[in-house]
């Protein structure tokens, strides 16, 4: 187990999910760092700093989840190789999709998960 | 007076001459003897003058034999000139020359300090007659040997030479033969018809065997012999003409219309000068040209060829095209039978241009030959290598006899090569001069038409990356067309935009019951209603966004192969805290089965099935999970020992909100959508399969559904 924090990059416009989501995963031990859309996002990366995993809401303004993960695996940052996580409500299955083609390594369901099943699994993607 | 100034001239130029030839490299055989001959020519001359000049007998005497003495070597040096010039080829025995030497330096001495060879000198007035004395035939002897050998020497080598030397040995024997020839019609025919005028040109004609050796041995590479003659005899012809011509002229001038003392003479010979001065060049060009046709027709103007050249090297960026105009023109200037143009682009890849000559080996290069012609970085012309280089093979093989490298800044782009000429002759100095200057311009414009070609390629590129990149926009554009469409249908936006809240409501919810682990129990039961009644509306909405999907078709089934009991294994870790709460038995058979179906939707019928089932079983009962082959199918069992259905209600199972009131049956409020089995039945038939129930009333039910084997 290494001692350092394992960080989370959060990227959600709807405010309460976005905070609901922080709360979680802080208390479950995570760093998080947060972004309220595509670009902001893109931002957080774009200097180079590396993140564990990214969770990444699909509908979002100015730039969606799809196109950021599009963008990502075009660009030659090294977090291209990071899991992603896509969120969403969307009916899962033609997002899923499109979310794997896109390089997602899962499609989840927001409303599917209460907070601990989302601390799990994402866990699970980081093993 | 006219003898003075023959010797004067002769004595300056031959030493002038001797001295540069000889500072060249003192080291080389050929440059020593040439400036021990020169040196003995104007001693010779030196003498001469001397002897005619001085009036006491005894001076003259001595002035005799001093000019027999150095007369000697004249021809003895003459001899080793021939031996070692170009290079000694011949190798006598050491015998043989050691005996040559000997008699040389002996009959010379002997000829200044007796009288045996030349007795008396006598002087009337200003003549000398010389009185031989009895060993005068030796001496003649002694150098007719030296020449006749230095002759025969010159002919075994004409025989012997590459085209190279050859050409410089000729231009030694013809200087030979020219003094002698002249010499000889000045000083011994025409005295015996006694025209004694022109026996003081004598002296002058010893410059014409220095000259012509000073040129063989300094500009030894490559000239040709007969384009020299025909230049010389030119300017012969020329300074002849114009010499007549102006003598001419002013012999009829002054002896029809003006006089010597006439004071318009002056002026009238100035413009005469002039006259003559302008129409030199022309005149030259002339004679020149007419001589040029007549004995030298393979002579070509350096200049105009060089200005067609790069004529039809700008005349097209066309690489292909230029450089065959260019072979063309080279074809017909040189006469040479093969060409080829190599065009190095990379390790891997040479180009070659050519004109359709037959059985032409210079197209025929091998890989390892032509990278060791690119070591190479001057002209190469095969006549002109020594043997021991290897590189002499390789232009052999391929009966190259030019090679030209072509570079820019540097870097080697390619190379042009050259077969035999047609009419067999080398390739000489003025050949090669012309390919040097031509072939850095060659080279750039070579150069240019690959940056053309690969500027013309490249915005080919352009166009295909920009074809692709507006592809990839239009793809971008229907991926967010179909986002659009998604979000469009009503359903999805709905289903969306409440499931949004509730999320929060969901989430909220569950960390304040985590929370209340702490609580009084009431609250917590208040909160956990509140929680169990948002997860039914969620549930509501999942079911009803798949059934608009569904019955839209609009779902997407998904084909994979896997094991459903590993499925069956995952919805039993999700459920086990129901089972357990409930003390339920619960089993799944292990075992492999492999399927062919939708992973994620199986899951939700067995989630479906396996929840009804913990849901209608009333506490400490069992729901088991059993898997069997049956055909192409693999057929899944969910029983339980539940409640069971009446036989009039299993017709409504499958239906929409088909629910069964089992409220007599169950004390608590068993939540469900009703809408479970429908989506369950449309799930299964999608995935290829199907679904049905056995059951009876109070003695529980087994839900049984089949999909494809793998």
């Amino acid at each position: 187990m290494s001692d350092q924090k394992k960080k989370i990059l959060l990227v959600e416009d709807d405010l309460y999910p976005r905070d609901l989501f922080s709360e979680t995963l802080i208390s479950a031990g995570f760093e998080v760092v947060p972004a309220v859309d595509g670009i902001d996002g893109f931002t957080k990366i774009q200097d180079g700093a590396m993140y564990d995993i990214v969770l990444l809401d699909a509908m979002m303004p100015r730039m969606d989840g799809l196109t950021f993960l599009t963008k990502l695996h075009e660009s030659n940052l090294a977090m291209k190789n990071a899991p992603v996580i896509l969120l969403t409500n969307l009916a899962g299955d033609i997002v899923l999709k499109q979310a794997l083609e896109a390089g997602a390594k899962a499609c989840l369901i927001k409303t599917d998960l209460n907070p601990d099943q989302l601390v799990e699994k994402v866990q699970s993607f980081l093993h | 007076m006219l003898f003075t100034l023959s010797i004067f001239t002769s004595v300056v130029i031959n030493t002038f001459l001797g001295i540069a030839i000889f500072i060249r490299n003192p080291k080389a055989h050929s440059n020593r003897y040439f400036g021990l001959l020169t040196l003995s020519l104007i001693g010779w001359a030196i003498t001469l003058y001397l002897y005619y000049a001085i009036s006491d007998p005894s001076a003259v005497l001595l002035l005799g034999r001093l000019n027999f003495f150095v007369a000697t070597y004249i021809s003895f040096f003459f001899f080793c000139l021939a031996y070692y010039f170009p290079r000694r080829i011949l190798k006598w025995p050491k015998l043989v020359t050691y005996t040559i030497t000997t008699i040389t330096v002996v009959v010379s001495i002997i000829s200044y300090i007796t009288p045996l060879i030349d007795q008396n000198e006598l002087i009337k007035g200003d003549q000398r007659e010389l009185v031989p004395g009895p060993l005068y035939a030796v001496w003649i002897l002694l150098i007719l040997l030296n020449m006749i050998l230095g002759i025969y020497v010159i002919i075994r080598k004409l025989k012997l030479l590459p085209p190279h030397e050859k050409a410089q040995i000729q231009l030694l024997l013809l200087g030979f033969v020219g003094t002698f020839l002249v010499g000889l019609f000045t000083n011994v025919i025409l005295p015996m018809f006694s025209i004694i005028e022109l026996q003081s040109f004598g002296p002058l004609c010893t410059i014409i065997l220095v000259a012509a050796t000073s040129y063989a041995i300094s500009k030894h590479k490559l000239f040709d012999i007969r384009a020299l003659t025909v230049r010389a005899v030119t300017y012969f012809i020329m300074l002849s003409l114009i010499g007549l011509l102006y003598t001419g002229v002013l012999f009829i001038v002054s002896s029809n219309f003006i006089s010597r003392s006439d004071p318009l003479f002056f002026p009238v010979a100035t413009i005469l000068t002039l006259f003559v001065g302008f129409t030199f060049s022309p005149l030259q060009n002339i004679v020149s040209q007419m001589t040029n046709k007549l004995f030298y027709k393979r002579d070509y103007n350096l200049n105009e060829v060089i200005l067609r050249l790069s004529q039809k090297m700008t005349s097209t960026l066309e690489e292909e095209i230029f450089v065959k105009e260019l072979l063309t023109e080279l074809q017909q200037v040189l006469t040479s039978t093969l060409l080829a143009v190599y065009i190095y682009k990379n390790e891997n890849i040479t180009e070659i241009v050519t004109l359709k000559e037959e059985h032409n080996l210079l197209v025929e290069i091998p890989k390892d030959d032509l990278i060791r012609l690119q070591s190479e970085e001057q002209i190469l012309e095969v006549d002109e290598i020594e043997d021991i280089h290897a590189i002499k093979g390789v232009m052999q093989k391929y009966d190259m006899h030019v090679y030209v490298p072509l570079f820019i800044e540097r870097r080697f782009i390619g190379s042009l090569m050259l077969g035999p000429k047609a009419s067999g002759e080398i390739y000489y100095d003025k050949d090669i001069k012309m390919l040097h200057t031509f072939c850095s311009e060659f080279a750039l414009a070579l150069n240019n038409a690959h940056n053309y070609d690969e500027i013309k390629r490249f915005n080919i590129t352009l166009q295909e990356e920009v074809k692709r990149a507006t592809e990839k926009l239009r793809q971008a554009n229907e991926h967010l067309k179909e986002l659009d469409k998604m979000k469009d249908e009503f359903l999805s936006v709905a289903s969306h935009d409440l499931r949004t809240p509730m999320t929060a409501i969901k989430g909220y919810l569950w960390l304040m019951l985590k929370k209340l682990n702490t609580f009084p129990e009431d609250s917590g039961e208040k909160l956990r209603r509140i929680y169990n009644s948002t997860e039914r509306m969620i549930a509501l909405i999942n079911d009803m966004l798949d059934i608009s999907r569904i019955e839209g078709g609009r779902i997407e089934i998904v084909h994979e192969e896997f094991n459903i009991v590993d499925t069956a294994k995952e919805v039993e870790q999700e459920l086990l805290g129901q089972t357990e709460e409930r003390h339920q038995q619960f089993i799944i058979e292990n075992g492999t089965y492999m399927v062919r179906a939708d992973r994620n939707r199986t899951h939700e019928v067995l989630v479906n099935l396996i929840g009804n089932a913990i849901k209608f079983t009333p506490n400490g009962g069992s729901i088991h999970v059993t898997f069997r082959e049956r055909g192409g199918s693999v057929v899944t069992s969910v029983t339980d020992s539940g409640i069971g259905i009446a036989k009039e209600d299993i017709q409504k199972l499958f239906k929409k909100f088909g629910r069964i009131d089992n409220s007599d049956k169950m004390p608590t409020h068993v939540p469900g959508t009703g809408l479970g089995l429908y989506i369950c039945k449309k799930i299964i038939e999608l995935s290829g399969g199907e679904i049905s129930v056995t059951s009876e009333k109070d003695k529980g039910s087994s839900f049984i559904f089949s999909l494809p084997k793998v």
